[in-house]
Protein backbone atom coordinates (compact mmCIF):
# COMPACT_ATOMS: atom_id res chain seq x y z
CA UNK A 1 0.00 0.00 0.00
CA UNK A 2 1.30 3.54 -0.66
CA UNK A 3 1.51 5.75 1.90
CA UNK A 4 2.50 9.45 1.80
CA UNK A 5 4.48 12.04 4.05
CA UNK A 6 1.87 13.75 6.47
CA UNK A 7 -0.37 10.26 6.57
CA UNK A 8 0.50 9.81 10.29
CA UNK A 9 -1.38 13.46 10.65
CA UNK A 10 -4.51 12.40 9.07
CA UNK A 11 -7.97 12.40 11.39
CA UNK A 12 -8.30 8.53 11.67
CA UNK A 13 -11.85 9.35 12.28
CA UNK A 14 -13.45 11.34 8.98
CA UNK A 15 -16.39 13.38 9.50
CA UNK A 16 -18.33 11.08 7.34
CA UNK A 17 -18.01 8.24 9.46
CA UNK A 18 -18.76 10.06 12.71
CA UNK A 19 -21.76 11.94 10.96
CA UNK A 20 -23.66 9.35 8.34
CA UNK A 21 -26.21 10.58 6.58
CA UNK A 22 -29.94 10.48 7.25
CA UNK A 23 -32.40 8.19 6.51
CA UNK A 24 -34.07 10.50 4.43
CA UNK A 25 -30.95 11.50 2.82
CA UNK A 26 -30.00 7.74 2.23
CA UNK A 27 -34.21 7.19 1.06
CA UNK A 28 -33.95 10.01 -1.61
CA UNK A 29 -29.82 9.28 -3.07
CA UNK A 30 -31.68 5.96 -3.47
CA UNK A 31 -34.21 6.90 -5.05
CA UNK A 32 -32.30 9.41 -7.34
CA UNK A 33 -30.72 6.58 -8.85
CA UNK A 34 -32.80 3.73 -8.74
CA UNK A 35 -34.44 6.99 -11.40
CA UNK A 36 -31.09 6.52 -13.37
CA UNK A 37 -31.35 5.32 -17.22
CA UNK A 38 -30.31 2.12 -18.82
CA UNK A 39 -26.98 2.83 -20.77
CA UNK A 40 -26.35 1.37 -24.11
CA UNK A 41 -22.73 0.72 -24.08
CA UNK A 42 -23.09 -1.04 -27.19
CA UNK A 43 -23.61 2.43 -28.86
CA UNK A 44 -20.60 4.49 -27.11
CA UNK A 45 -21.71 7.75 -28.60
CA UNK A 46 -24.94 7.03 -27.17
CA UNK A 47 -23.76 5.95 -23.99
CA UNK A 48 -21.52 9.04 -23.53
CA UNK A 49 -24.23 11.34 -23.93
CA UNK A 50 -25.67 9.77 -21.08
CA UNK A 51 -22.77 8.79 -18.53
CA UNK A 52 -21.78 12.39 -19.13
CA UNK A 53 -24.62 13.81 -17.87
CA UNK A 54 -24.79 11.25 -15.03
CA UNK A 55 -21.25 11.28 -13.83
CA UNK A 56 -21.91 15.59 -13.76
CA UNK A 57 -25.35 15.03 -12.10
CA UNK A 58 -23.72 12.72 -8.80
CA UNK A 59 -20.01 14.23 -9.27
CA UNK A 60 -21.49 18.02 -8.80
CA UNK A 61 -23.56 16.92 -6.12
CA UNK A 62 -21.39 16.84 -3.42
CA UNK A 63 -23.90 15.99 -0.40
CA UNK A 64 -25.50 13.13 -2.64
CA UNK A 65 -21.70 11.83 -3.43
CA UNK A 66 -20.97 11.72 0.58
CA UNK A 67 -24.49 10.27 1.06
CA UNK A 68 -23.53 7.42 -1.60
CA UNK A 69 -19.92 7.06 -0.36
CA UNK A 70 -21.25 6.67 3.04
CA UNK A 71 -23.94 4.16 2.25
CA UNK A 72 -21.27 2.18 0.18
CA UNK A 73 -18.75 2.21 3.55
CA UNK A 74 -22.46 0.44 5.16
CA UNK A 75 -23.39 -1.81 2.31
CA UNK A 76 -21.18 -5.35 2.47
CA UNK A 77 -21.69 -6.12 -0.66
CA UNK A 78 -20.02 -2.70 -2.35
CA UNK A 79 -17.42 -2.67 0.50
CA UNK A 80 -16.29 -5.93 -1.01
CA UNK A 81 -15.49 -4.27 -3.70
CA UNK A 82 -13.52 -2.07 -2.46
CA UNK A 83 -9.92 -2.71 -3.64
CA UNK A 84 -6.40 -1.18 -3.96
CA UNK A 85 -3.78 -1.65 -6.78
CA UNK A 86 -0.59 -0.46 -7.54
CA UNK A 87 -1.52 2.76 -9.26
CA UNK A 88 -5.01 3.74 -8.43
CA UNK A 89 -7.49 2.87 -5.41
CA UNK A 90 -11.05 2.51 -6.30
CA UNK A 91 -14.39 3.09 -3.87
CA UNK A 92 -17.32 1.28 -5.20
CA UNK A 93 -20.23 3.68 -4.88
CA UNK A 94 -23.22 1.97 -6.68
CA UNK A 95 -23.69 -1.59 -8.85
CA UNK A 96 -26.52 -2.18 -11.30
CA UNK A 97 -25.16 -4.51 -13.68
CA UNK A 98 -28.66 -4.63 -15.45
CA UNK A 99 -28.51 -0.77 -16.04
CA UNK A 100 -25.04 -1.13 -16.98
CA UNK A 101 -24.24 1.26 -14.05
CA UNK A 102 -21.14 0.41 -12.26
CA UNK A 103 -20.52 3.51 -10.38
CA UNK A 104 -17.19 3.94 -8.51
CA UNK A 105 -14.37 6.72 -7.42
CA UNK A 106 -11.04 6.14 -8.95
CA UNK A 107 -8.35 7.29 -5.96
CA UNK A 108 -4.91 7.64 -7.67
CA UNK A 109 -1.98 7.15 -5.99
CA UNK A 110 1.41 9.03 -5.59
CA UNK A 111 3.40 6.04 -7.47
CA UNK A 112 2.79 5.99 -11.04
CA UNK A 113 4.42 3.94 -13.71
CA UNK A 114 3.06 4.55 -17.51
CA UNK A 115 1.45 1.45 -18.89
CA UNK A 116 0.22 0.74 -21.78
CA UNK A 117 -3.21 -0.98 -21.43
CA UNK A 118 -6.80 -1.45 -22.87
CA UNK A 119 -10.15 -2.25 -20.42
CA UNK A 120 -12.02 -5.29 -19.56
CA UNK A 121 -15.51 -2.74 -20.06
CA UNK A 122 -16.08 0.82 -21.51
CA UNK A 123 -15.93 3.43 -18.96
CA UNK A 124 -16.81 7.13 -18.70
CA UNK A 125 -14.70 9.20 -16.22
CA UNK A 126 -15.56 12.46 -14.52
CA UNK A 127 -11.95 13.98 -12.99
CA UNK A 128 -13.08 15.76 -9.89
CA UNK A 129 -9.49 16.03 -8.92
CA UNK A 130 -6.38 16.51 -10.04
CA UNK A 131 -5.29 16.00 -13.71
CA UNK A 132 -4.34 13.07 -16.42
CA UNK A 133 -1.79 13.14 -18.75
CA UNK A 134 -4.19 10.89 -21.08
CA UNK A 135 -2.32 9.33 -24.23
CA UNK A 136 -3.96 6.95 -26.54
CA UNK A 137 -1.51 4.38 -28.89
CA UNK A 138 -2.23 2.29 -31.95
CA UNK A 139 -0.53 -1.03 -32.77
CA UNK A 140 -0.09 -3.64 -35.66
CA UNK A 141 0.25 -6.38 -33.34
CA UNK A 142 -1.53 -9.06 -31.72
CA UNK A 143 -2.37 -8.24 -27.78
CA UNK A 144 -0.45 -11.15 -25.96
CA UNK A 145 2.66 -12.18 -24.43
CA UNK A 146 4.85 -11.92 -27.63
CA UNK A 147 3.80 -8.17 -27.56
CA UNK A 148 6.66 -5.48 -28.45
CA UNK A 149 6.35 -2.18 -26.52
CA UNK A 150 8.10 -0.36 -29.09
CA UNK A 151 5.22 -1.37 -31.50
CA UNK A 152 2.87 0.84 -29.52
CA UNK A 153 2.61 4.06 -31.17
CA UNK A 154 0.65 7.08 -29.42
CA UNK A 155 -0.95 9.36 -31.88
CA UNK A 156 -3.20 11.20 -29.35
CA UNK A 157 -2.16 13.30 -26.32
CA UNK A 158 -3.64 15.90 -24.35
CA UNK A 159 -4.15 16.87 -20.41
CA UNK A 160 -7.00 15.85 -19.01
CA UNK A 161 -8.49 18.77 -16.51
CA UNK A 162 -10.33 18.55 -13.51
CA UNK A 163 -13.59 19.47 -14.66
CA UNK A 164 -13.52 17.42 -17.84
CA UNK A 165 -15.41 14.22 -18.49
CA UNK A 166 -14.29 11.36 -20.95
CA UNK A 167 -15.30 7.96 -22.57
CA UNK A 168 -13.63 5.42 -23.72
CA UNK A 169 -14.14 2.39 -25.48
CA UNK A 170 -13.00 -1.34 -23.97
CA UNK A 171 -10.80 -1.73 -27.19
CA UNK A 172 -8.96 1.66 -26.93
CA UNK A 173 -5.17 1.43 -25.99
CA UNK A 174 -3.99 4.05 -23.89
CA UNK A 175 -1.98 5.56 -20.69
CA UNK A 176 -2.95 7.66 -17.70
CA UNK A 177 -0.34 9.76 -15.76
CA UNK A 178 -2.28 11.34 -13.29
CA UNK A 179 -1.15 13.79 -10.90
CA UNK A 180 -0.98 11.94 -6.98
CA UNK A 181 -4.50 11.83 -5.58
CA UNK A 182 -6.39 12.44 -8.73
CA UNK A 183 -9.86 11.79 -8.31
CA UNK A 184 -12.25 10.37 -10.74
CA UNK A 185 -15.65 9.52 -10.83
CA UNK A 186 -15.93 6.46 -12.97
CA UNK A 187 -18.99 4.99 -14.90
CA UNK A 188 -18.19 1.44 -15.91
CA UNK A 189 -20.06 -0.76 -18.91
CA UNK A 190 -20.38 -4.86 -17.89
CA UNK A 191 -17.32 -6.72 -18.80
CA UNK A 192 -16.73 -6.64 -22.43
CA UNK A 193 -14.14 -9.83 -22.69
CA UNK A 194 -12.55 -11.97 -20.29
CA UNK A 195 -9.47 -10.08 -19.68
CA UNK A 196 -7.81 -6.97 -20.31
CA UNK A 197 -4.46 -6.44 -21.80
CA UNK A 198 -1.24 -4.94 -20.10
CA UNK A 199 2.16 -3.53 -21.35
CA UNK A 200 4.83 -1.56 -18.96
CA UNK A 201 6.41 0.83 -20.97
CA UNK A 202 9.84 0.69 -19.43
CA UNK A 203 10.54 -3.04 -19.73
CA UNK A 204 7.83 -4.30 -21.98
CA UNK A 205 6.20 -6.92 -19.44
CA UNK A 206 2.87 -8.04 -20.59
CA UNK A 207 0.26 -9.10 -17.69
CA UNK A 208 -3.58 -9.06 -17.30
CA UNK A 209 -6.49 -8.15 -15.53
CA UNK A 210 -9.24 -10.13 -15.01
CA UNK A 211 -12.35 -9.55 -12.88
CA UNK A 212 -13.01 -10.53 -9.38
CA UNK A 213 -14.98 -13.99 -10.59
CA UNK A 214 -11.44 -14.91 -12.46
CA UNK A 215 -9.30 -14.17 -9.36
CA UNK A 216 -8.13 -16.14 -6.49
CA UNK A 217 -9.30 -15.79 -3.28
CA UNK A 218 -5.63 -15.13 -1.78
CA UNK A 219 -5.90 -12.36 -4.70
CA UNK A 220 -8.79 -11.20 -3.84
CA UNK A 221 -8.16 -10.90 -0.16
CA UNK A 222 -4.64 -9.15 -1.31
CA UNK A 223 -6.42 -6.20 -3.12
CA UNK A 224 -9.27 -5.82 -0.40
CA UNK A 225 -9.46 -2.15 0.72
CA UNK A 226 -8.11 -1.99 4.20
CA UNK A 227 -10.42 0.29 6.80
CA UNK A 228 -7.22 1.81 7.67
CA UNK A 229 -6.81 2.43 4.21
CA UNK A 230 -10.22 3.34 4.03
CA UNK A 231 -9.81 6.24 6.39
CA UNK A 232 -7.05 7.97 4.66
CA UNK A 233 -9.60 8.30 1.20
CA UNK A 234 -12.52 9.16 3.17
CA UNK A 235 -9.92 12.11 4.92
CA UNK A 236 -8.77 12.94 2.14
CA UNK A 237 -11.92 12.89 -0.07
CA UNK A 238 -13.33 15.26 3.06
CA UNK A 239 -9.89 17.61 2.20
CA UNK A 240 -10.33 18.08 -1.10
CA UNK A 241 -13.98 19.40 -0.95
CA UNK A 242 -15.23 16.35 -2.51
CA UNK A 243 -17.39 14.53 0.45
CA UNK B 1 -29.10 19.48 -44.89
CA UNK B 2 -29.03 22.08 -42.11
CA UNK B 3 -28.73 21.84 -38.75
CA UNK B 4 -29.22 24.47 -36.15
CA UNK B 5 -30.24 24.44 -32.41
CA UNK B 6 -32.28 26.43 -30.04
CA UNK B 7 -32.16 26.45 -26.14
CA UNK B 8 -35.09 27.14 -24.41
CA UNK B 9 -33.25 27.10 -20.66
CA UNK B 10 -30.45 27.02 -19.09
CA UNK B 11 -29.92 23.61 -18.17
CA UNK B 12 -28.13 21.45 -21.34
CA UNK B 13 -30.63 19.49 -21.83
CA UNK B 14 -33.10 22.26 -22.57
CA UNK B 15 -32.52 22.75 -26.12
CA UNK B 16 -33.64 22.03 -29.30
CA UNK B 17 -32.18 20.38 -32.46
CA UNK B 18 -33.28 21.51 -35.54
CA UNK B 19 -32.81 19.99 -38.88
CA UNK B 20 -34.18 21.68 -42.63
CA UNK B 21 -33.64 20.81 -45.92
CA UNK B 22 -31.16 23.54 -47.13
CA UNK B 23 -27.69 25.26 -45.36
CA UNK B 24 -28.83 27.58 -42.93
CA UNK B 25 -27.65 31.63 -43.64
CA UNK B 26 -24.12 32.33 -42.09
CA UNK B 27 -25.14 35.26 -40.27
CA UNK B 28 -24.48 35.25 -36.46
CA UNK B 29 -26.09 32.96 -34.59
CA UNK B 30 -26.04 30.02 -36.55
CA UNK B 31 -24.34 26.97 -37.04
CA UNK B 32 -22.64 24.25 -38.99
CA UNK B 33 -23.16 20.29 -38.34
CA UNK B 34 -19.74 20.01 -36.35
CA UNK B 35 -20.72 23.48 -34.26
CA UNK B 36 -21.80 23.52 -30.61
CA UNK B 37 -21.99 26.95 -30.41
CA UNK B 38 -26.13 28.09 -29.23
CA UNK B 39 -27.66 29.67 -32.17
CA UNK B 40 -30.30 31.74 -30.52
CA UNK B 41 -32.96 32.44 -32.89
CA UNK B 42 -31.66 30.47 -35.85
CA UNK B 43 -34.20 28.10 -37.77
CA UNK B 44 -32.77 25.44 -40.05
CA UNK B 45 -33.55 26.01 -43.53
CA UNK B 46 -36.09 28.38 -45.00
CA UNK B 47 -40.15 27.72 -44.78
CA UNK B 48 -41.43 25.84 -47.60
CA UNK B 49 -44.38 24.08 -48.51
CA UNK B 50 -43.86 20.74 -46.45
CA UNK B 51 -45.47 21.00 -42.62
CA UNK B 52 -42.64 21.09 -40.20
CA UNK B 53 -42.57 18.44 -37.85
CA UNK B 54 -41.94 18.36 -33.71
CA UNK B 55 -40.51 15.26 -32.20
CA UNK B 56 -40.46 14.44 -28.94
CA UNK B 57 -38.27 11.26 -27.87
CA UNK B 58 -39.26 8.80 -25.27
CA UNK B 59 -37.24 6.67 -22.95
CA UNK B 60 -39.46 6.54 -20.18
CA UNK B 61 -38.82 10.17 -18.45
CA UNK B 62 -35.27 8.77 -17.52
CA UNK B 63 -33.71 8.96 -20.87
CA UNK B 64 -33.58 5.46 -21.36
CA UNK B 65 -33.44 7.46 -25.14
CA UNK B 66 -32.82 10.77 -26.50
CA UNK B 67 -33.40 13.55 -28.79
CA UNK B 68 -30.11 12.43 -30.59
CA UNK B 69 -31.81 8.62 -31.23
CA UNK B 70 -34.72 10.22 -33.55
CA UNK B 71 -32.43 12.05 -35.57
CA UNK B 72 -32.31 9.08 -38.37
CA UNK B 73 -35.98 10.10 -38.58
CA UNK B 74 -35.53 13.85 -38.29
CA UNK B 75 -32.96 13.15 -41.43
CA UNK B 76 -35.91 11.16 -43.28
CA UNK B 77 -38.34 13.71 -43.02
CA UNK B 78 -36.10 16.41 -43.90
CA UNK B 79 -34.96 14.29 -47.30
CA UNK B 80 -38.77 14.87 -47.32
CA UNK B 81 -38.86 18.34 -47.11
CA UNK B 82 -40.21 19.15 -43.86
CA UNK B 83 -38.47 20.95 -41.54
CA UNK B 84 -37.67 18.98 -38.26
CA UNK B 85 -37.84 20.76 -34.56
CA UNK B 86 -36.39 17.58 -31.88
CA UNK B 87 -37.14 18.63 -28.57
CA UNK B 88 -34.68 17.42 -25.73
CA UNK B 89 -35.83 18.08 -22.27
CA UNK B 90 -34.49 17.29 -18.74
CA UNK B 91 -34.68 13.36 -17.85
CA UNK B 92 -36.57 13.19 -14.05
CA UNK B 93 -33.08 11.90 -12.72
CA UNK B 94 -31.62 15.61 -13.74
CA UNK B 95 -34.38 18.13 -13.04
CA UNK B 96 -37.33 16.78 -15.17
CA UNK B 97 -39.41 14.73 -12.65
CA UNK B 98 -43.17 15.68 -12.71
CA UNK B 99 -43.86 18.43 -13.97
CA UNK B 100 -40.41 19.61 -15.14
CA UNK B 101 -40.21 17.92 -17.80
CA UNK B 102 -44.02 18.72 -19.30
CA UNK B 103 -42.71 22.17 -18.50
CA UNK B 104 -39.50 21.80 -21.06
CA UNK B 105 -41.59 20.38 -23.53
CA UNK B 106 -44.50 23.18 -23.55
CA UNK B 107 -41.52 25.87 -23.56
CA UNK B 108 -39.82 24.62 -26.30
CA UNK B 109 -42.87 24.71 -28.00
CA UNK B 110 -43.73 28.18 -27.01
CA UNK B 111 -39.92 28.97 -28.56
CA UNK B 112 -40.68 27.56 -31.01
CA UNK B 113 -43.41 29.76 -32.46
CA UNK B 114 -41.93 32.50 -31.30
CA UNK B 115 -38.50 31.90 -33.27
CA UNK B 116 -40.98 31.46 -36.70
CA UNK B 117 -44.52 31.15 -37.14
CA UNK B 118 -44.54 28.27 -39.23
CA UNK B 119 -44.03 25.58 -36.10
CA UNK B 120 -47.59 26.89 -34.60
CA UNK B 121 -48.78 24.72 -37.01
CA UNK B 122 -46.80 21.73 -37.04
CA UNK B 123 -47.24 18.60 -36.40
CA UNK B 124 -46.59 17.49 -33.21
CA UNK B 125 -44.85 13.60 -32.85
CA UNK B 126 -44.71 12.02 -29.21
CA UNK B 127 -42.99 8.84 -29.33
CA UNK B 128 -44.04 6.28 -26.05
CA UNK B 129 -42.86 8.48 -22.93
CA UNK B 130 -42.71 11.89 -25.67
CA UNK B 131 -46.28 11.68 -25.95
CA UNK B 132 -46.97 11.72 -22.43
CA UNK B 133 -45.29 14.91 -22.08
CA UNK B 134 -46.70 16.12 -25.78
CA UNK B 135 -50.39 15.88 -25.05
CA UNK B 136 -49.80 17.15 -21.40
CA UNK B 137 -47.78 20.44 -23.49
CA UNK B 138 -51.03 20.76 -25.59
CA UNK B 139 -53.48 20.45 -23.23
CA UNK B 140 -55.67 23.42 -22.14
CA UNK B 141 -54.34 25.35 -25.29
CA UNK B 142 -57.02 25.09 -27.74
CA UNK B 143 -54.46 25.04 -29.96
CA UNK B 144 -55.98 22.42 -32.53
CA UNK B 145 -52.97 20.74 -32.96
CA UNK B 146 -52.20 17.90 -35.16
CA UNK B 147 -50.93 15.42 -32.90
CA UNK B 148 -49.59 12.39 -33.81
CA UNK B 149 -48.56 9.23 -31.06
CA UNK B 150 -46.00 6.38 -31.63
CA UNK B 151 -46.59 3.57 -29.28
CA UNK B 152 -47.82 6.42 -26.23
CA UNK B 153 -47.70 5.94 -22.39
CA UNK B 154 -49.81 8.29 -21.13
CA UNK B 155 -52.29 7.45 -18.25
CA UNK B 156 -49.57 7.26 -15.55
CA UNK B 157 -51.99 5.15 -13.79
CA UNK B 158 -52.56 2.61 -15.65
CA UNK B 159 -49.06 2.59 -17.13
CA UNK B 160 -47.67 2.50 -13.42
CA UNK B 161 -50.55 -0.48 -12.41
CA UNK B 162 -48.82 -2.39 -15.39
CA UNK B 163 -44.87 -1.53 -14.51
CA UNK B 164 -44.62 -0.19 -18.03
CA UNK B 165 -40.84 0.62 -17.91
CA UNK B 166 -39.81 -0.95 -14.87
CA UNK B 167 -40.95 1.98 -12.36
CA UNK B 168 -39.96 4.46 -14.00
CA UNK B 169 -43.61 6.42 -13.37
CA UNK B 170 -43.21 5.94 -9.90
CA UNK B 171 -39.73 7.40 -10.27
CA UNK B 172 -40.82 10.54 -12.51
CA UNK B 173 -43.89 11.47 -9.93
CA UNK B 174 -42.07 10.73 -6.60
CA UNK B 175 -42.14 14.10 -5.86
CA UNK B 176 -45.27 14.63 -6.69
CA UNK B 177 -46.88 11.81 -4.94
CA UNK B 178 -44.47 12.22 -1.81
CA UNK B 179 -46.51 15.52 -2.09
CA UNK B 180 -49.68 14.02 -2.29
CA UNK B 181 -50.29 14.23 -5.99
CA UNK B 182 -52.28 11.56 -7.94
CA UNK B 183 -51.22 9.60 -11.31
CA UNK B 184 -54.44 10.90 -12.66
CA UNK B 185 -53.45 14.59 -11.90
CA UNK B 186 -49.92 13.88 -13.91
CA UNK B 187 -52.16 12.46 -16.65
CA UNK B 188 -53.27 14.92 -19.25
CA UNK B 189 -56.62 14.98 -20.15
CA UNK B 190 -56.65 16.91 -23.89
CA UNK B 191 -60.31 18.45 -24.87
CA UNK B 192 -61.30 18.14 -28.62
CA UNK B 193 -60.60 22.09 -29.29
CA UNK B 194 -56.96 21.31 -27.93
CA UNK B 195 -56.55 18.62 -31.17
CA UNK B 196 -57.26 19.38 -34.40
CA UNK B 197 -56.29 15.53 -35.18
CA UNK B 198 -55.28 12.99 -32.83
CA UNK B 199 -53.55 9.96 -34.69
CA UNK B 200 -52.26 7.48 -32.71
CA UNK B 201 -49.50 4.45 -33.97
CA UNK B 202 -49.32 1.34 -32.38
CA UNK B 203 -46.93 -1.74 -32.72
CA UNK B 204 -48.03 -5.42 -32.89
CA UNK B 205 -45.38 -6.20 -30.91
CA UNK B 206 -44.43 -3.96 -29.02
CA UNK B 207 -42.38 -5.04 -26.01
CA UNK B 208 -42.26 -1.82 -23.77
CA UNK B 209 -46.05 -0.95 -24.34
CA UNK B 210 -48.49 -3.19 -23.54
CA UNK B 211 -51.56 -3.60 -25.75
CA UNK B 212 -53.41 -3.13 -22.35
CA UNK B 213 -52.49 0.31 -22.17
CA UNK B 214 -52.81 1.26 -25.43
CA UNK B 215 -56.68 0.36 -25.70
CA UNK B 216 -57.17 1.71 -22.24
CA UNK B 217 -55.89 5.11 -23.73
CA UNK B 218 -58.05 4.51 -26.97
CA UNK B 219 -61.20 4.04 -24.85
CA UNK B 220 -60.36 6.94 -22.93
CA UNK B 221 -59.69 9.48 -25.21
CA UNK B 222 -62.69 8.25 -27.75
CA UNK B 223 -64.80 8.95 -24.59
CA UNK B 224 -63.66 12.51 -24.53
CA UNK B 225 -64.78 12.84 -28.30
CA UNK B 226 -61.10 13.50 -29.36
CA UNK B 227 -60.90 13.56 -32.82
CA UNK B 228 -58.67 10.00 -33.16
CA UNK B 229 -57.89 7.57 -35.50
CA UNK B 230 -55.43 4.47 -34.55
CA UNK B 231 -53.44 3.05 -37.05
CA UNK B 232 -52.25 -0.32 -36.02
CA UNK B 233 -48.32 -1.63 -37.40
CA UNK B 234 -48.04 -5.19 -37.76
CA UNK B 235 -44.87 -7.11 -37.26
CA UNK B 236 -43.72 -3.75 -35.49
CA UNK B 237 -41.69 -3.65 -31.64
CA UNK B 238 -41.36 -0.48 -30.08
CA UNK B 239 -38.51 1.35 -31.55
CA UNK B 240 -39.70 0.07 -35.33
CA UNK B 241 -41.79 2.82 -35.11
CA UNK B 242 -39.05 5.61 -35.16
CA UNK B 243 -36.45 4.41 -37.51
CA UNK B 244 -36.34 4.46 -40.92
CA UNK B 245 -34.30 1.63 -41.86
CA UNK B 246 -37.96 -0.66 -40.35
CA UNK B 247 -40.71 -1.15 -42.69
CA UNK B 248 -42.54 -0.08 -39.88
CA UNK B 249 -41.48 3.64 -40.20
CA UNK B 250 -40.76 3.49 -43.87
CA UNK B 251 -44.16 2.32 -44.74
CA UNK B 252 -46.52 3.63 -42.28
CA UNK B 253 -45.27 6.48 -40.06
CA UNK B 254 -43.08 8.45 -42.54
CA UNK B 255 -46.21 8.48 -44.98
CA UNK B 256 -48.55 9.63 -42.18
CA UNK B 257 -45.97 12.11 -40.92
CA UNK B 258 -45.78 13.36 -45.02
CA UNK B 259 -49.27 13.49 -45.63
CA UNK B 260 -49.32 10.54 -47.82
CA UNK B 261 -51.90 7.48 -48.21
CA UNK B 262 -50.89 4.76 -45.13
CA UNK B 263 -50.71 0.98 -46.73
CA UNK B 264 -51.42 -0.14 -42.91
CA UNK B 265 -54.97 -1.32 -41.65
CA UNK B 266 -57.10 1.52 -39.59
Amino acid sequence: MATRPGDDLLDPNPAILLTPPSDTELTKAEALMASLPTVRWDEVERAAEITDAIARRLGDDRALLRTLVARAVRTPELREKFECHALDDKIVIWDDQEKGLRIRLRLANTDQYERVHNHRYSFTAYILHGAYQHTLYATDQPLDETADVTRFWPYFVREEPAGRVITLDHEQLHTTITEPETISLMIQSPARKRRAFMIRKDSGDVWYRYGAADESAERRAEVRMSDERLHHWLSRLEAFGLL
Amino acid sequence: MSYGRLDYGPSPWQRIDLYGPAEPETASGTETPSGTETAPGTQAGPADSAVPVVLVHGGFWRHDRTAHDLEPLACALVGRGHRVAVVEYRPSWDGGAWPAAADDCRAALRELAEQDACWAGATLVGHSAGGHLLLASVAGTARGAAVVLLAPVVDLAEAARLGVGGGSVEDFLAAHLKAGGSHEQATPEPDPADLGSLTVVGAEHDQAVPHELTEHQLTVWGRRGLPLTWVSVPDARHMHLVNPERPACRTVVLPLLTGRASNAEE
